[in-house]
């Protein structure tokens, strides 16, 4: 009977914390229940996304630098969740804060795999995402599905291939240097997470 | 019984329009989310007079400031008004715990009752039709009290779920939630989902029982026929979708409605 109650008050326990625990450094203090085998799962999925949409940089990220690249695409995520309007954006800001070296070919694997959560995310009648990439003097358009049949694409344009701004006729345009600010206040604030184990 | 399938895509259009000419389906359900951006006049253009429900993803009601809100839903009546659909429903849950965003749903904590009926109750409000709400797969404790949570929603707000029977199966295997128990809820309810379901691959943790994840990618298991013949009198408003997402064919969403025996 004892072993009854004691087993209640553990489940009662752990429901009320799991909000606290959804940090993952915290989830790992868990005893092994539904609780943790959940929020194991929801972490599984993140990386799936890693794997997924960020493989040239996992392949040249050291140990320490991958929790930065889990949680730079949480917070790509999560600034789409957040906007509804369309931007132009230098993503290559990230790379002024040391934190990783950024070469071309990672900061267009970042940039596509934005535009591509982008087009899953927003729930809006906006067509369109436009990102800019100084580093590599391109433009990147998410496109959600152009009418029923047809697919979301991302695509990339040389900066010179634009003659002018009625090219981007499709797409409102508006720069918005407040998001740049936002990007070095999160990263500042960025936590370490580490896998559940 | 009239039998749907879920539009989750617009480039599944080949898909919806095979099963329409082979008189597969009895009507659709789009997740309108991923439509949005589109004028909803094509749909009626595609489908014809094919009935159509409207199932809502990530309106975040539960969390999104009213600006926002007010914004999505004044969009979403466009569709109402050009649609007609036979329902409309939405998702009870979060997108973010602390700051942090998850891939997957999260439970709401249905002790904030009050808090989550007045969300509810605006949403509704907002949106100016008959809400239905989809019941969550529970996968940890603080599903225990779903149950209380649609009973006030029914009592409160007059709002009834959208009820997916392998959601229930699923609390029912994952935290015991007895199937019985939702007779409360389900006596005004017309309109139910069912999908596939599997066991989440474990990571060497040992308990007393595997947790099961609403996957969507698998054959409809047969406890939902059996739910079906025992606890729903058989009507002509009675709609049930079957949700696939993954390996969408049509080979295999015969097989889906072929495993439902009523």
């Amino acid at each position: 009977m004892l072993t009854k109650v004691i087993k209640i008050g553990l489940k009662i326990g752990i429901r009320f914390m799991f909000e606290k625990y959804f940090d993952a450094s915290l989830a790992k203090k868990i005893p092994n229940s539904n609780e943790k085998q959940f929020l194991s799962l929801i972490y599984r999925q993140w990386w799936h996304i890693l794997y997924d949409n960020a493989p040239i940089l996992l392949k040249d990220l050291q140990q320490n630098d991958k929790d930065f690249l889990e949680n730079l695409l949480r917070f790509l995520g999560y600034k789409c969740l957040l906007n509804e309007k369309i931007h132009l954006y230098t993503i290559d800001y990230i790379s002024n804060f040391g934190i990783i070296n950024l070469n071309g070919s990672i900061i267009e694997e970042l940039i596509i795999s934005y535009c591509e959560l982008w087009v899953r995310v927003n729930v809006s009648k906006n067509q369109s995402v436009l990102i800019y990439s100084k580093f590599n003097n391109k433009f990147y358009i998410g496109s959600k599905s152009k009418t029923l049949g047809s697919s979301p694409a991302v695509d990339i344009f040389e900066n010179q291939n634009f003659q002018n701004i009625e090219d981007l006729s499709l797409i409102e345009l508006e720069v918005d240097f407040e998001l740049i600010e936002d990007y070095k206040l999160i990263i500042d604030n960025l936590k370490r997470y580490d896998e559940i184990t | 019984m009239k039998i749907g399938i879920n539009w989750t895509s617009p480039r599944d259009l080949e898909l919806i329009l095979h099963l329409k000419h082979e008189n597969r389906v009895d009507y659709v359900e789009i997740l309108v989310d991923n439509f949005l951006h589109l004028e909803p006049s094509l749909i009626r253009s595609v489908l014809g007079d094919l009935p159509v429900a409207i199932h809502i993803m990530s309106s975040k009601f539960l969390t999104s400031d009213n600006s926002k809100l007010e914004k999505l839903a004044s969009l979403l009546k466009k569709w109402f008004e050009t649609i007609d659909p036979i329902y409309v429903s939405d998702h009870l849950g979060l997108f973010e715990l602390n700051g942090n965003i998850s891939p997957l749903l999260i439970e709401i904590n249905y002790l904030e009752q009050d808090y989550y009926l007045k969300k509810t109750e605006n949403w509704q409000s907002l949106l100016q039709i008959n809400l239905l709400l989809e019941n969550y797969p529970s996968y940890t404790n603080i599903g225990m009290n779903q149950l209380t949570f649609f009973n006030a929603l029914k009592k409160n707000l007059n709002i009834l779920p959208l009820f997916d029977i392998s959601n229930a199966i699923i609390a029912n295997k994952n935290i015991g939630i007895d199937m019985n128990n939702w007779a409360e809820v389900l006596g005004d309810v017309n309109h139910f989902h069912c999908g596939g379901f599997r066991e989440i691959e474990g990571r060497g943790q040992i308990l007393e029982a595997p947790l099961i994840l609403d996957s969507h990618d698998t054959l409809i298991d047969s406890e939902v026929s059996l739910f079906l013949n025992s606890k729903i009198l058989p009507n002509e408003r009675i709609t049930l979708t079957i949700e696939r997402d993954a390996d969408k064919s049509y080979q295999n969403w015969i097989k889906d409605r072929n495993s439902i025996h009523v």
